[in-house]
Order: structure tokens, then sequence, then C-alpha cells
């Protein structure tokens, strides 16, 4: 399936986490973004912002990446992007934190407030391995493009609108426009985001983008005990 | 009631308050010049770390400041809205009888609480809304805490005609009920926001994700020297007049400048504010004074660059008050406005380079002081601005009676009724309020 499937590593726990990633990799998702918790994440929405908060008093950075370690191990074909807020990377040290993505075999970093130009972004341009996944937007604009795509990432990751996580999907007029520019300048696969909840939505964005991003409304399946029957319903409606 | 307190502070923070006493050694400076034409970065301080999606919005306001802050017609606009809207200038006040009683150095207050609604904190609510009406905004967001800042920012968007939208942690807006009246009266929507902690950081959050829902029509209206930039320099820049005028006001009444300058610090605003235009006067010592809270524990207290270590959070690098991992911790202060986990990215630098020293007070240290002003000057100090005075009356029996100590008094007292009545008439408080129910 065509899905980058977004979890909180241990909310509400770690064997939580645990089950559901089994769940994600049976499933057939493609892409496995695994987010770091931090305590006062800024650019999500309420869903995963309690999520982050709980499960920031349940796990530190280090375990965070033991976690994807192990899953890596056990599952050495499963694509898995790892996704922070700058702080958690810079507190816990950046060369450090390469280090431990080349051992656990994890070339992709999202970092949403870390812009791809900043001083401190070059640090992970530099290394050969690590690939930063530009966060791109409707309102990115040719210059700051060309900027986000020298560094030929694989990825790159694009809000569908002007929203958060979590909020009503809705398709900014823009997007299918800026897929092709993309695409111009480097040929990366475009993930869309934000808002997504169902497999008709997916459809919507596989129809211009690579694959369909899903966060918050996974981790709402997930609270009420009804992520299987979601996951059937998007097997078996995913074109 | 208990008698205020006049010089019992001996504690922890006398190692921290050393630093703070000891003169700058750097040699001629060109700090003013430094910042003032600062890209974002201040030494390795500031930056603008945000998502993209907010990219645009940062350089418009870049841009439209840039073109502001020289333009005559936008300064002389600025001037006659301090002059004719907020009162300025502000009084600068010898604190004599004090000064006497403390036996040292003499102080005077910079009287910032005479401004429209109370604090510093309508200078770049002024300046930040003009720049938003030269970008054609018609929507203007902001954070509050203590809703002092949502007060500033209500009050001039109800003045130049635009829609107000304040963002206020629920918790914050439980306590602080008769500063949400104030904006609802001025026309304001105010937000609780019950998400997180469901208290400031919590809506800088939710005020940074509106901008990124409304990104053309809003401007978002941060209310300290921190955040990414442009902020921390446009707020400096519009508050730099505190520093102007306690320079002009200090040399007609004393002849000179003075020795020290002395400011309390939530995020840097007023502080930055009043050191800007002494930057190069290697002569005046500068000190920040945080909120010491409770005690030096973690959670008790939100002295950032006294217990903090360096992070990247809400859009800039500086001194925050977090964990071993990086989680932002929570804080604490009798005074909302320092109640904050971050401090501008300036304010970092200008310490690094020890142009700047830090001290902090603890919260019975402001209220002490609080209580000391109003009967020996007749002034009823806000809890923020009482951190600084607190440490000034700490310093000052050090020194002889020619050495001159300003203090910025950022805001009146007015606002803090239900703290500062429950901590000196617990008992009449609690009667007034049982016979308004009742009545
Ligand atoms: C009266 C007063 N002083 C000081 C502050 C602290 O902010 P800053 O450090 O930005 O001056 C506040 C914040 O609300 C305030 O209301």
């Amino acid at each position: 399936m065509k899905i980058m499937a977004h979890t909180v590593i241990a909310y509400p726990d770690l064997e939580s986490t645990k089950v559901v990633c089994e769940k994600y990799i049976a499933a057939g998702m493609e892409i496995l973004e695994l987010q770091i918790p931090f305590s006062h994440p800024t650019a999500d929405g309420s869903i995963l912002t309690q999520a982050n908060r709980l499960a920031a008093k349940e796990i530190s950075t280090s375990g965070a990446l033991d976690f994807v370690e192990e899953l890596k191990t056990q599952h050495p074909d499963q694509k898995v992007m790892l996704m922070s807020y700058v702080n958690k990377i810079f507190s816990f040290g950046i060369q450090n934190f390469i280090s431990r993505m080349k051992k656990m075999k994890v070339p992709y970093l999202i970092i949403p407030d870390l812009p791809f130009d900043s001083p401190l972004a070059q640090k992970f341009h530099e290394d050969d391995y690590v690939q930063l996944i530009p966060v791109l937007s409707a309102n990115t604009f040719s210059d700051r493009l060309k900027l986000a795509m020298s560094s030929k990432p694989d990825y790159v990751y694009l809000m569908a609108d002007f929203k958060i996580t979590g909020s009503q999907f809705s398709l900014h007029e823009n997007i299918k426009n800026l897929i092709s520019k993309i695409k111009e300048l480097h040929p990366a696969k475009v993930g869309l985001g934000f808002g997504i909840s169902n497999a008709e939505q997916v459809n919507q964005c596989l129809e211009i983008a690579d694959f369909s991003i899903i966060g918050s409304a996974l981790t709402k399946a997930c609270d009420e005990g009804r992520i299987d029957g979601i996951l059937k319903e998007f097997q078996a409606e995913v074109l | 009631m208990t008698e205020p307190v006049l010089m019992k502070f001996k504690s922890k923070m006398e190692k921290v308050a050393i630093k703070s006493t000891i003169k700058s050694t750097a040699s001629s400076t060109n700090y003013k010049n430094e910042i003032y034409d600062s890209d974002g970065y201040y030494g390795e301080y500031g930056g603008v770390f945000i998502p993209e999606v907010l990219r645009n919005n940062m350089d418009e306001l870049t841009h439209t400041f840039n073109a502001c802050k020289s333009d005559p017609a936008f300064l002389a606009e600025l001037d006659l809205a301090f002059k004719e809207f907020s009162g300025r200038p502000t009084a600068l006040t010898p604190l004599s009888k004090l000064s006497d009683e403390l036996g040292g150095a003499q102080l005077y207050l910079k009287r910032e609480g005479l401004n429209h609604t109370g604090a510093h904190k309508i200078n770049h609510c002024i300046g930040q809304v003009l720049l938003a009406k030269r970008m054609g905004k018609t929507r203007i967001i902001a954070e509050t805490g203590a809703g002092q800042h949502g007060y500033a920012t209500a009050s001039v968007c109800a003045r130049y005609g635009l829609e107000c939208i304040i963002y206020m942690g629920k918790i914050d807006y439980e306590r602080q009920r008769p500063n949400v009246y104030w904006m609802e009266l001025l026309g304001a929507k105010v937000i609780p926001v019950t998400e997180g902690s469901q208290t400031l950081n919590d809506a800088v959050i939710a005020a940074f994700k509106d901008l990124i829902a409304h990104p053309k029509e809003s401007h978002y209206l941060l209310g300290s020297a921190v955040g990414p930039h442009p902020f921390p320099l446009i707020n400096t820049f519009f508050q730099k007049v505190v520093g102007e005028e306690i320079k002009s006001q200090i040399t007609e009444q004393i002849g000179g400048l003075p020795d020290q300058c002395i400011a309390c610090v939530g995020g840097g605003s007023n502080a930055m504010g009043m050191f800007y235009e002494f930057l190069d006067d290697e002569s005046v010592t500068l000190t920040g004074v945080e909120a010491g809270g409770k005690s030096s524990k973690g959670g008790e207290h939100a002295a950032k660059v006294s217990f903090g270590k360096k992070g990247i959070f809400e859009g800039y690098y500086s001194y925050f008050l977090q964990d071993n991992d990086g989680n932002i911790n929570d804080t604490h202060s009798v005074s909302a406005g320092l109640d904050y986990c971050g401090v501008s990215p300036i304010l970092a630098h200008l310490y690094d380079k020890d142009r700047v020293g830090f001290s902090y007070a603890t919260d019975d240290q402001a209220l002490n002081a609080v209580q000391v002003l109003a009967q020996k000057e007749g002034i009823i100090l806000a809890l923020e601005s009482a951190h600084a005075l607190a440490h000034a009356m700490k310093i000052a029996p050090e020194y002889s009676k020619d050495h001159c100590i300003v203090v910025n008094g950022s805001g009146r007292g007015e606002k803090d009724l239900f703290i500062t009545m429950r901590h000196f008439q617990k008992d009449k408080m609690m009667a007034f309020l049982k016979s308004q129910l009742e009545s």
C-alpha cells in the first residue's frame, strides 16, 4: 500500500507501539514514519500533541532509537523514516544521532522545525548517508523549492493544504503543479499528508502523488480500538 | 499584615549574583549596530527554526520591518502613537526615601507601568500593528500567558480596526479571568487552548498553528523578544524607546549616565528595551533578573539563563529550561509574565559576551519588594518588575551614595490584585469574595 503510516514511539507504551508497527507491516504499509516523542510538539494537532506529551514521559530518545533499531533488525526490508523535533536531536547530539541512524540502517529523517537551508541542517547534508526529507507546502515558491531539492532527496513530504496534522483533509489547488515542479528538479517520490483519514482521501492523493501520509487518524483509531477495521478498509479500497 | 523586609537576602542566589556585579571587561564594542543589522543570528543564538510553511510570513515580516525601521514616515507614525495613545514618555522617578533607607546607591524607577494598558508591552504591540497595517493584514493573532500582552494587543487592534484573536492556555484563561474580560470588552476573541499543559507554551504553539492555517491575512503579534527571526529584533527595536528615554531623563536629573540598569527577564522584551541604548556605554552595568520562583529545583522557577541549557524551541536557539533528554520543563513564578521557559537569543548572546549579567529573585523577594515600594514610595509595582527591584534593593547597600541604579518598572501592579491580596490580606480577600457571592 502506498501509505506512510505515522506513529509516536511509546504511545501509549512501547509494547503497544511494537504491536501496532507489526500490524502496519503486515498490512503492507510502504513506509513507517516513527516519531521520537517530544514534550511540546509545535506542528502537530491535538491527538498527536497529546500522544507526544505522554510518550515523552515513557521513553528517552535513546530508548526510542533502540526500538527502531530492533524493528529494523526484525524487518530489514521495511522502509522507515525517523521523525523528530529539532531540540530532541540537538540535545542527543547531532553526530551521535547520525551514528545511530547508520547503525540501524535508516537514512531518512524528518525534522519539521529545521529549515533545510539552516546552518544546523548542513550537518546532516554534509553526511553522505543521512537524508533530510524536506517538508514543503503550497506556498513554497521556486527559489526555495530549488534550494530544497538541491540535496537530491529520495522523498519529499508535502502538506496537502495550509493545515496542521489532525485537521480536516483538503487539497490545495497549487499542489498538482507543485508536484510536477518538484519532479522536474529531481525525481523524488512525493508523499501528501495532513488531515488524511480514509481510503477515499488516500486515493485522491494517489492520483497526483506517489504515496499518502496518515498520522492522527491511525493514532485515533488505535485509541478507539478501531485499528484492525481501518487497516482492512485501506487494504480493500486503496488503489 | 507582615512588615516589609528591607535586606534579608542571603541565599544560593549569591553565587549567580556575583557574576552580575562584575563590570564588563569587553573593549570598545558595537553591539547596537551588530543587533540592529542582524540577519537573525546573535553570536550562535537566534535563527529561524520554523516549518517551511511559515517561511513566507517570516520573510514578509523581515522585509517590511527592514523597510520601515529607517522610514521617517513610519517612525513618525510610531512616535505619535507612543505619545498620543500610550502616553509616552513615561516618568523616571527617583526613589529617594527607599534609597536613603537602604543607605547606599540611589535608585531610580522607569515608570513603564504608566503606559496605556499598564506595561511596556504596548510599545511592541503598537509597533507590530503598524507593521501589520503596512503588510495589508486584517487579522492579528497573539498568545498570552497572564493576559498582559493579550490585553495590550486587543487594545491596539481595537484602535487600528483589526480583528484580534488571542490564544490563552486553558489554565491561564481560568486563573486570569479579569484580563480575559478586558480583552473581550475590547472586542478580541479569546480562545482557551486545551492542548498540552494548557499554559503559555501551548498558547504560543496554538498561535503559530493559526498562522499556518491563515497565512495570508494574519500577522502573529508575538509578545516578547523571543521566537524566530525577526521577532527578537523587531520587539527590541520597538522597545528601545525605554532606554532612550532613560538616557535623556537621567542625564537631565544627575548630569550623566547611570552606573547600572536592572530589568526583569521573562522573554526579555523590557530588558532589551532598557539595555539596548546602553550596550555600547561600557561604564553602565546591565543586569537581567529572572524568576527564582520557590526554589532552584526543576519546575519551581523560571530562571533559564541561571539554570537552563542551550536548545532550540519555538523557532529560536537560546537557553531553555529542559530535561536531559531535550523535553521542555514546566516553569513556575508568582509573576505570570516571567513564567516562561526560554529567553531572548539576543540576551543569551550578550550574556555569553559578559555584556549582560544575570541574577534571580524569588517569589517571596518579589512580593516583599512590591510591599516595600508601595509603602516607601507610594507606587504599586507589577510582580514581574518587582523581581528587578528586589535585586536592586539587595545590592544597593554595597554602593556609595553617588552610585546610580535605574530599575525598569515594566508594569504597574493593579493587575496582580488577586495574587498580592491573597498573599498580604488573604482573610479580607476571602471575606470580600464571599460577600460578593452572597449579594
Ligand atoms: C509587567 C511585565 N513585565 C515583564 C514581563 C516579562 O516579559 P519580558 O521579559 O518580555 O519583558 C511581562 C510579561 O507579561 C509583564 O507583563
